[in-house]
């Protein structure tokens, strides 16, 4: 039997929940089909940083910001707390060199609107009383945010459900085509049939491969990144953490800085932030290595080594899990969010990489601004995904 | 002082030198090797902390490291299971409010 929608959503992660919830929202009939259960893709194994201070200022900062105030008002919407905080963020210099990089950064990033500053080593330690002596200064930017990947997908679905939207789980999708009406026919390993006249593609790292199915080109790497999770304890210091080194290598891949082999083959980089439940999330990797979710020992000890360089009273600290989550990245770093030009009805919204639980709801609700009124900013037109050559194969 | 002297599969308590202890700011004694949960219980003590939210006492109960009931502040270090963990001379053990706090001089 084939049941008919008017969209199709591929993917049930934080993104496709999103899209979900904001189509269903604008009335259309919505059904996600998800491959494994709840949050088992990257929205189930990662932090929960809505970051504002890792952005170059551009796009994404812009929607960074637009995103925020949607989570803001989801809480009320959604009727949970969503595990919104705003405790701010800092990120740590450890050199003269970093300054330097660090210090043009936030220039432009202020030119742009957001509220950061570069503290003093004095007022960092005030801040953050526990660091290791070593570093030198910080930025802090108090509208660094933070919300429960968790609660953000169960909300979306549980409020999406209410007003008629459904979500199919242990459904992958094996096969999409177009048929002579024009509407899509979407077909899952259980050999159950979807039509509608709209396709979302959210499956986030798996993207490149839902696309294929119907002949386009999404260019998606999984990268993976493992993080620890502490028990609870008590608070240490004021905000989240991460460190500049990963972000001044993004910023001047020329720059000379000193990591080891495994840091670099780990793609290493500092993030602590503190949950609604007390705990620590420590992380993490940013590796490649095909769709292999598995935590290592190598990557594991990694973290923790650099966890408790950073934060001396760590090393008493157990840690109670694991966990491991692959981004979706693409090779320029943006995300891709648009109609194909080849297969029209046909949309992509995937590859946010580490931004996708801070860029979750501006994501959906330009999504359903799209497929529902046909409209898109002209702003949005350097995430479409036409800008990947040999994307136009039409299909009848 | 409460403990068993004579068992009935172990047999007699073995003499051990003793260590001095230092539990809430007062000075106790306790066997050399024990651990910290054992010389507690031996002097009478039955709550190691309270709980975060409703302030309820708790000591130890699986006795075996696995639970985090009897987690206690040692030697500043909050969270320190104390069914696990052997005294040593001198050590300070106080018990816990909720997570505790980091002392700073680490
Ligand atoms: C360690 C780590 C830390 C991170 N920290 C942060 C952070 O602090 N802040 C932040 O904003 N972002 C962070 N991220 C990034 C964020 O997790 C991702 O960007 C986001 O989860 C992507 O969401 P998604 O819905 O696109 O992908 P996913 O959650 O992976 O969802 C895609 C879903 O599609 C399903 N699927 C795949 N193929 C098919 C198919 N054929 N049919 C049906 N379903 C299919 C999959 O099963 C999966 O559930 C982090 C990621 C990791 C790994
Ligand atoms: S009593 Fe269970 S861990 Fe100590």
């Amino acid at each position: 039997m084939v049941q008919s929608y008017d969209v199709l959503v591929i993917g049930g992660g934080i993104i496709g929940l999103s899209c979900g919830y904001y189509l269903t929202k604008q009335g259309k009939r919505v059904v996600v089909l998800e491959s494994g259960g709840f949050a088992d893709g990257a929205s189930g194994a990662c932090d929960d940083m809505i970051l504002f201070q890792s952005k170059k200022p551009g796009i994404n900062l812009e929607l960074a910001f637009e995103s925020l105030e949607l989570y803001k008002s989801l809480v009320g919407e959604l009727e949970d707390s969503l595990g919104f905080a705003n405790y701010g963020g800092m990120v740590l210099i450890e050199n003269e060199r970093e300054l330097e990089v660090m210090e043009e950064f936030v220039m432009q990033q202020r030119s742009y609107g957001l509220d950061v500053e570069i503290l003093t080593k004095a007022a960092m330690r005030k801040k953050q009383p526990f660091l290791h002596e070593r570093f030198i200064a910080s930025t802090y930017s108090p509208m660094d945010s933070q919300a429960y990947p968790f609660a953000v997908m169960h909300k979306f679905a549980r409020k999406g459900r209410q007003m008629g939207m459904q979500v199919v789980h242990k459904s992958p999708v094996v096969g999409i085509q177009k048929d002579g009406t024009g509407d899509f026919l979407v077909t899952t390993a259980q050999n159950m049939q979807y039509r509608a006249p709209h396709v979302v593609n959210a499956a986030g790292a798996w993207a490149g491969k839902v696309a294929d199915l119907i002949g386009l080109n999404v260019p998606m790497e999984p990268r993976r990144g493992q993080i620890i999770i502490t028990e609870k304890i008590p608070a240490i210091g004021e905000t989240n953490l991460w460190s500049a080194k990963y972000l001044v290598t993004k910023l001047k891949p020329g720059i000379q800085i000193d990591s080891t082999e495994e840091e670099k083959r780990l793609g290493l980089a500092f993030a602590l932030t503190r949950t609604e439940g007390d705990s620590y999330l420590i992380g993490s990797t940013r590796e490649f290595v095909g769709y292999d979710k598995r935590t290592t020992m190598e990557g594991i000890r990694a973290i923790i080594n650099q966890a408790v360089s950073f934060i001396p009273v760590l090393k008493d600290v157990n840690f109670i899990r694991a966990i491991a989550g692959l981004r979706p990245a693409t090779p320029d770093g943006k995300m891709v969010l648009g109609e194909h030009a080849g297969v029209s009805g046909f949309f992509t919204a995937a590859g946010h990489e580490g931004d996708g639980i801070s860029l979750a709801p501006i994501t959906g609700k330009l999504l359903a601004d799209m497929v529902c009124e046909g409209r898109s900013d002209a702003r949005l037109e350097e995430l479409s995904p036409n800008r990947f050559a040999s994307n136009a194969k039409e299909v009848s | 002082m409460q403990r068993i002297i004579e068992h009935p599969v172990l047999g007699p308590l073995p003499e051990v030198p003793m260590v001095k202890i230092i539990v809430d700011g007062e000075q106790m004694e306790a066997r050399e090797g024990e651990m910290i949960a054992a010389a507690l219980i031996a002097t009478g003590k039955k709550y190691f902390r309270k709980t975060i939210k409703t302030h309820e006492p708790r000591g130890i109960y699986c006795g075996i490291g696995r639970c985090t009931d009897c987690v206690m502040t040692v030697n500043g270090i909050p969270n320190v299971r104390t069914c696990i963990t052997p005294v040593e001379e001198g050590m300070v053990i106080e018990t816990q409010m909720g997570y505790g706090v980091w002392k700073q001089e680490q």
